[in-house]
């Protein structure tokens, strides 16, 4: 598995968007222009929802390789289907699933070929006490408590059936709802409640450790 | 093993650790250019020729192809072509037109030896008449065994 130490770097992690906001105008318009062979308004699209796919696919591979390979074949994918977009949703929760049906299949071949190959830690978990406080009673070797603490974390997640991973991806992790999620992924919001339990489940059983 | 909502907040908390998980700072900068790239390179593919986006090169087949059907053709055209008609001409085993048109004329072989002699043909064991018009590159078929020499009263 490749890691490496905390870096520095400059961009703080935000939870993704809602979803279920109404779509703003400009997408609309970058919606219909891109379907006409604008290849500008799409690489807007694409520059705007980047961040928020790539980071869906990322945590339920746990690969950056992967993640990055998903998250353009996602695009690419969207970008061929335009047409068949009818706006019954926002550009963004189409493209969401997008993603995800790409995602749920890859990993449904990768079946026991798990490998990791985590991105680092942003800087900026240095500002976030509460995640600091995890690892700081434990040892005084911060960097190296983290890493350990991501890579045990990223373990757990694996260990999670797709659907539930994919579940704790879009709610703990990107801060998405139980109804967006359900939208996604096409089920009840019950579903995506049951899942969701489960999940939290395993993953404390797993991190025991950690959250004593 | 407790699942009491305070320890799911406790898990909750540990699970936003992922958000700091970032790629290169920047990699996004070219993200959509290359998503861009390969989506024009496959319009292009896709704007091809349908075995092309196999990979499949039909260029050297196509040669290859028309240049059996050439040798075919020339085979048939060779092969289906008429043979000479005069019985006297056959009977001599000339195919040659002029020699068989004098062979034919002069209805014996004598006479064709005379009208070869007035210099219509120049037929000896040094000059074939089979070869005056390279009849026997183009015409195998055609080929027949010649007398080497002929006697002359």
């Amino acid at each position: 598995m490749e890691r490496s130490p905390v870096k520095k770097t400059e961009p703080p992690p935000q939870p993704a968007p809602r979803p279920e906001a109404p779509a703003p105008p400009e997408d609309a318009q970058f919606v219909n222009a891109a379907r006409q062979g604008d290849m500008y308004a799409y690489d807007q699209l694409i520059r705007k929802y980047q961040e928020r796919i790539y980071a869906t696919v990322y945590h339920m591979t746990s690969n950056h390789e992967d993640a990055n390979d998903l998250a353009q074949e996602t695009f690419i994918k969207a970008y061929s289907a335009l047409k068949s977009f009818k706006g019954d949703s926002s550009f963004y929760t189409w493209i969401y699933r997008i993603a995800v049906n790409k995602t749920i299949n890859f990993l449904k071949q990768r079946r026991n070929k798990i490998s990791l190959s985590l991105n680092d830690l942003d800087f900026n978990i240095e500002n976030d006490p509460e995640l600091v406080a995890f690892v700081s009673d434990k040892t005084p070797r911060r960097d190296a408590a983290l890493a350990e603490l991501q890579e045990k974390l990223n373990a757990g997640m694996q260990k999670l059936s797709d659907v539930h991973r994919m579940v704790v991806t879009l709610h703990d992790v990107q801060g998405l709802s139980h109804e967006e999620i359900a939208n996604i992924m096409d089920c009840n919001v019950g579903t995506v409640r049951s899942r969701l339990f489960y999940a939290r489940q395993q993953m404390q059983a797993y991190l025991s450790d950690y959250l004593k | 093993m407790e699942s009491s909502p305070e320890n799911f907040e406790s898990l909750q908390k540990l699970l936003r650790l992922k958000r700091y998980e970032q790629p290169h700072p920047r990699y996004f900068n070219d993200f959509s250019s290359r998503v861009l790239a390969r989506i024009e390179v496959g319009e292009a593919r896709a704007a091809s020729h349908w075995w092309e986006r196999f990979g499949i090169d039909l260029r050297p087949v196509l040669t290859v192809g028309a240049g059996a059907v050439a040798c075919v053709s020339l085979f048939f055209s060779v092969a289906a072509a008429p043979e000479s008609e005069n019985p006297q001409a056959m009977a001599l085993g000339i195919s040659h037109p002029p020699i068989a048109a004098a062979a034919g004329g002069a209805a014996s072989q004598d006479n064709f030896v005379q009208a070869a002699g007035q210099g219509m043909v120049a037929a000896n064991s040094t000059n074939p008449v089979f070869n005056a018009a390279g009849t026997m590159m183009l015409d195998p078929w055609r080929a027949r065994v010649m007398p080497a020499s002929y006697q002359i009263r």
